[in-house]
């Protein structure tokens, strides 16, 4: 597999939240073998969930070319950091597959 | 009351005219499986987690096991808080909430995961090595 390169924006909420919680290496891994493994990626989206009552969580939003909805290649990254990082720290993370552009515009 | 007696709910709300009903679509259809998920794990003798962190602890149960069913659980798990969060918290003009698109598929989402974990439950042996599993990290 070869790195793909995609538009990654991450926000400053999202850096804030993974230095508190000490997963920039995590971050940075998992988005690397996002370009590295996703079919069909366009781009990801980093914000963060501090202030609603389902987290604090880093939401990793994945852009996906509709051609390739429901790749395999899509669950075996979302299972990635699980296997790499355990379910503790995995859990830190949302990671969302959006196909159809619902998180646009941000 | 189940959770999965909300999905009914998503599903009229889905169907209706306005942006507020497709937002409190996506709230239902988040909450019908978080609480199945919540009160399955519970009835098989993992401890119900506090109200201040039902919805953290519910996740990562999804992601203590093996289990390609609970894995896919946990997939779309993700994807319906995200799309619960926007849909509570963020008011902005969001794509997703243009039209009933994203608020029908949540329910179709939540509907299938929900028979994900009626499939783990009901295979006696499955139900016991994924209880096993998640007990030794969050009991």
């Amino acid at each position: 597999m070869t790195t793909v390169e995609v538009p990654t924006t991450i926000q400053p909420e999202a850096i804030e939240l993974v230095k508190k919680l000490g997963v920039e290496r995590q971050l940075e891994a998992i988005l690397e073998q996002g370009r590295r493994t996703v079919r069909g990626l366009l781009g990801c989206y980093v914000d963060a969930d501090t202030q609603s009552e389902m987290g604090p969580t880093v939401d990793i939003i994945a852009r996906i070319d509709p051609a390739f909805e429901g790749d395999p290649s899509h669950a075996a990254w979302w299972n990635w950091r699980i296997d790499q990082y355990g379910p503790e720290t995995a859990a830190s993370f949302v990671v969302v597959f959006d196909s159809h552009g619902y998180y646009d515009a941000r | 009351m189940r959770g999965r007696d909300l999905l009914p709910v998503a599903g009229r709300a889905a169907r209706q005219q306005t942006e507020a009903d497709w937002r409190t679509a996506a709230n239902r259809a988040y909450y019908a499986l978080m609480l199945e998920v919540r009160d399955g794990f519970a009835q098989l003798g993992l401890t119900p987690p506090p109200l201040t962190a039902v919805h953290l602890t519910t996740r990562k149960r999804l992601f203590a096991t093996g289990d390609p069913g609970v894995n896919q659980i946990g997939l779309w798990f993700d994807d319906l808080q995200r799309l619960r969060r926007a849909a509570d918290y963020d008011t902005g003009s969001l794509p997703a909430f243009a039209t009933n698109a994203a608020a029908l598929s949540a329910e179709q989402r939540s509907l299938d995961a929900i028979r994900l974990l009626d499939a783990v439950i009901a295979d006696a042996a499955r139900r016991a090595a994924v209880i096993a599993e998640i007990q030794k990290v969050f009991p």
